[in-house]
């Protein structure tokens, strides 16, 4: 039994009835008034970003000159320079990039390669998220009294485990992710061969997911460059040379921080001047890993 | 002929080296919460739950109530969410549906800089250039035209100083943004174009079709974006403790100083002399610690179901 | 050559005798362009009201660039263009400052793919309906029952009406689909292999579907299968490498095409 349908013929069509042009019209200017929006408020970022880095420079240039590389922070009212932060920096960050790095690789081998599909991968995936975006001020909190209190002070060391522990959840996150990207036949295709396992995670998966894994140990490094709050109470500061990671550590971000707040003229100088220094170097391995994605996504076709 | 021998054990142990490092993992989080709740306990002793509900912040007495730090820290990330999420989503629409590619591709990679920017950057241009300028000629504004007003006028009370709870917040929108676009922008790009097509095929605008065809289609992801944001405004703590101003009150007005519980914990843990000061900003960590892993668990298991809803 | 026979009389038997309507859509000497790429040299057709008109060829021919221009669609992408004339009762729709949601809304298109939109049954005809007329509850329940019955929807899906319309399946998403477009009252529905994605019961129900919807729409059908296309249309048009080779009724076409290629694609000798 078929139903009966009211068939309205297509010339019943009222596209121009009054209302149906009001409504029509409404419909266009609602649009029309979100897209201006949309287009404001890219302006408006753009012009927020503009803004940031013309201080950055604006400030940071003049203060920049030989003797940021080559004098120690000086004691207000007299000139100096930010060598010890600075090396003090490199030092932290390449410890802690030389401690977690290979742990975050071995993790994100494991989420990737042994335990795909185990229950536990999944609980692990998430807590490392969790660690991912957790305030870093709490990993300064947990390595003060896992590593400053029992020491019974300040040090370099502290300083850089405090990064390693931030660096440890951006590494395992992107080893595992380009891991993935790995495609399964390349491993069907070494395990025919009779090659175990391990082996072929090391010498196929690796050199095959090869730029993707530098990429990430790329933005790990980016990010604990300019990492502040978890070093305040780890390294703390020191207002001298000190390439001795057992005592508290001049470090970069901690001195900016120090610097500004600080009341003195040429300190506050300073501090824009190592700001500008952060910024082009976070902002230098972040455009190097980005550019090594490209290749490696080119290389592919 | 020789042939290789397969060592079985050596496969065993690697299996067993990459699992052991897998499961630290989980003792670093379990870890990490236990020296907090550990390092709270001497507080929570001395003054028991008035530490939550008191808005007395006094080293000097040796007493403490995280009460203002506590709202002050959800007022500002949730007033850097209200401006920063849509000015993300706008930014995000712009670059999906609206720029043509050469002009898409150089703001998403702008974009993404901003969000790589460390916080204290945008901490030290908020105190020097951003509060003496707009910050405080907000606030003049503010004092002028909107404190005089009954009822919400304190809200808006302040001297123009500049730096304050509003500028914290509007710091923290500006650092926000980037991360939120780029987040939204990628989950934007999976709307498969030709869901797009049939909604302009029946005649609908463009705003229509993000509105109610590409938002809806991406509402788990979106979410997601939010939260991990919000996750991102309730723990910061440099570009807040440069420009909030450093007062232990329950202010009224949005536009004076205040503290949260990260520049809280920044300004005062090195000089806290008293074993009770350092617990109690331990303790305030504890506290940030539940409410961020609270809001990024919601934020994981919706960007999940995402990852689920595109597996299939 | 001997005696010439593409399809079966079978399947031709069925094929609906086409009758002269006016012309609904004509289009005149369109050239279009992906970027610098040309893509249709030169096409000029006539669509009849009230009639199917199939489009075939083998891919790449241009036969979905033709159905994609009928709506301006394509305008979505700043590097596609289309020149020449496109008039829909004697309006060239390529004109600039042409208003094209309200073009869209006469004319309708169905996808190869089904794209229900994210929300219930319901709304996705509703949510159509919505952004033409303003509608009581009880009208709009009328409108949405309407249109789910002249798709043969209704009695599959009356019960779960508010559940999401992606739980539906293949077929019934895209008669979902094709509901909400014909809710909105089109006079031309594009169809742009609707049936490709979909298992044989389905193609059935979708063609079945096309010749009672005949009665009141012109619908342009784009296929890659020669026998949907003898079944269903009135007139079929033989695209090959951007040209517009034949376009004849639809047993023309196939008992006596014109053009040697088009025998030769219709006789399985390419494509």
């Amino acid at each position: 039994m078929s139903v009966q349908i009211p068939v309205r013929r297509t010339t019943e069509r009222q596209v121009s009835s009054p209302y149906q042009r009001r409504m029509y019209m409404r419909r266009r200017l609602t649009s029309m008034f979100h897209m201006t929006m949309a287009h404001l408020v890219t302006a408006l970022g753009i012009a927020m970003l503009a803004w940031i880095l013309w201080s950055l420079f604006g400030e940071g240039l003049s203060a920049v000159s030989l003797k940021l590389f080559t004098e120690m922070t000086p004691p207000p009212g007299s000139d100096g320079g930010l060598l010890n932060a600075i090396v003090g920096s490199l030092m932290m960050v390449g410890i802690a990039t030389v401690l977690g790095i290979p742990i975050g690789l071995l993790v994100g081998t494991y989420l990737a390669e042994y335990g795909r599909y185990a229950k536990i991968s999944a609980v692990v995936r998430f807590i490392n998220d969790i660690l991912l975006s957790a305030p870093s001020i709490l990993i300064g909190l947990f390595v003060y009294e896992l590593v400053v209190v029992p020491m019974g002070h300040f040090s370099g060391y502290a300083g850089a485990i405090a990064l390693a522990v931030i660096a440890l959840p951006v590494v395992v996150r992107t080893s595992e992710d380009m891991l993935l990207l790995v495609p399964d036949s390349l491993r069907e295709a070494a395990a025919a061969l009779g090659i175990p396992r391990w082996r072929v995670i090391l010498q196929v998966s690796y050199r095959a997911a090869g730029p993707g894994l530098l990429t990430g140990a790329l933005l790990a490094v980016a990010r604990i460059s300019g990492e502040t709050a978890p070093l305040l109470f780890t390294s703390l500061n020191n207002q001298f040379w000190s390439a001795n990671l057992n005592h508290p550590m001049a470090n970069l971000p901690v001195v900016i921080f120090n610097f500004a707040m600080s009341p003195y003229e040429d300190w506050r100088a300073l501090a824009w001047a190592g700001a500008l220094l952060i910024t082009l170097a976070v902002l230098g391995l972040t455009i190097a890993a980005r550019i090594l994605l490209a290749a490696k996504s080119r290389m592919k076709g | 002929m020789s042939v290789k021998q397969f060592r079985p054990g050596f496969d065993r142990g690697f299996h067993n080296l990459t699992f052991g490092l897998a499961m630290s993992v989980l003792v670093l989080l379990a870890a990490i919460l236990a020296f907090l709740v550990v390092g709270s306990i001497p507080v929570l002793q001395n003054q028991g739950l008035s530490f939550f509900i008191s808005s007395d912040w006094n080293p000097v007495t040796d007493v403490y109530g995280a009460l203002p730090a506590i709202i002050q820290t959800l007022i500002t990330a949730v007033i850097a969410l209200v401006i920063g999420v849509p000015v993300s989503f706008g930014i995000a629409v712009f670059l999906t549906e609206l720029s043509p590619g050469w002009i898409a591709r150089p703001v998403g990679v702008a974009i993404e800089l901003l969000a790589a920017i460390p916080s204290i950057i945008y901490g030290m241009w908020g105190l020097f250039v951003f509060a003496p300028t707009f910050g405080a000629a907000l606030q003049r504004w503010t004092m002028a035209n909107l404190a005089p007003i009954p009822v919400i006028g304190p809200l808006f009370a302040s001297p123009p100083m500049g730096i304050g709870i509003f500028t914290a917040s509007i710091i923290l929108a500006i650092m926000i943004v980037p991360f939120i676009t780029a987040m939204m922008r990628d989950v934007f790009t999976t709307v498969p174009a030709v869901l797009k097509e049939s909604a302009y095929g029946l005649g609908c605008t463009r705003w229509e079709v993000i509105y109610r065809v590409v938002l809806p289609y991406c509402r788990a992801g979106t979410v997601g974006a939010v939260m991990l944001g919000l996750g991102r405004a309730l723990g910061e703590t440099m570009a807040v403790t440069f420009v909030i101003g450093n007062s232990h009150r329950l202010s009224a007005s949005i536009m004076g100083p205040g503290a949260t519980i990260s520049s809280s914990i920044a300004n005062e843990f090195v000089e806290a002399d008293s074993p009770l000061h350092t617990s109690a900003l331990v303790t305030l960590g504890l506290t940030l610690f539940v409410i961020t892993f609270i809001v990024l668990a919601i934020a994981r298991l919706f960007l999940l179901r995402l990852k689920k809803q595109a597996g299939h | 050559m001997s005696t010439f026979q593409a399809l079966s009389d079978d399947i031709l038997a069925h094929a609906p005798i086409a009758e002269p309507t006016p012309v609904k859509l004509s289009v005149r000497d369109l050239d279009f362009y992906y970027g610098k790429n040309k893509t249709l040299n030169s096409i000029s057709l006539d669509f009849h009201d009230r009639s199917v008109t199939a489009l075939i060829g083998p891919s790449g021919c241009g036969k979905s660039t033709l159905l994609r221009t009928l709506n301006r669609i394509y305008s979505l992408y700043p590097n596609q263009t289309a020149t020449g004339e496109i008039l829909l009762d004697g309006e060239n729709i390529l004109a600039s400052g042409k208003d094209l949601n309200n073009l869209r809304a006469r004319v309708g298109m169905v996808f190869q793919k089904p794209t229900p939109f994210p929300m219930s049954i319901y709304e996705n005809i509703a949510f159509a309906v919505r952004m033409y007329e303003k509608l009581s509850k009880s009208e709009m329940d009328e409108r949405v029952e309407w249109g789910l019955r002249k798709v043969a929807l209704w009695d599959e899906v009356k019960d779960k009406l508010h559940a999401s319309g992606n739980g539906l399946s293949g077929g019934q998403q895209q008669r979902l689909c094709i509901a909400r477009s014909v809710v909105l009252n089109p006079e031309v529905l594009l169809l742009d292999e609707p049936a490709s994605a979909l298992d044989p019961i389905s193609t059935m129900k979708i063609e079945e579907l096309i010749s009672e919807l005949r009665a009141d729409y012109t619908i342009i059908i784009v296929t890659h299968n020669m026998q949907q296309a003898a079944r269903t249309s009135d007139y079929t048009a033989f695209m090959y490498l951007g040209d517009l080779v034949e376009i004849s009724p639809t047993r023309e076409l196939f008992t006596n095409p014109r053009e040697a290629r088009t025998r030769d694609y219709i006789t399985g000798r390419f494509g």
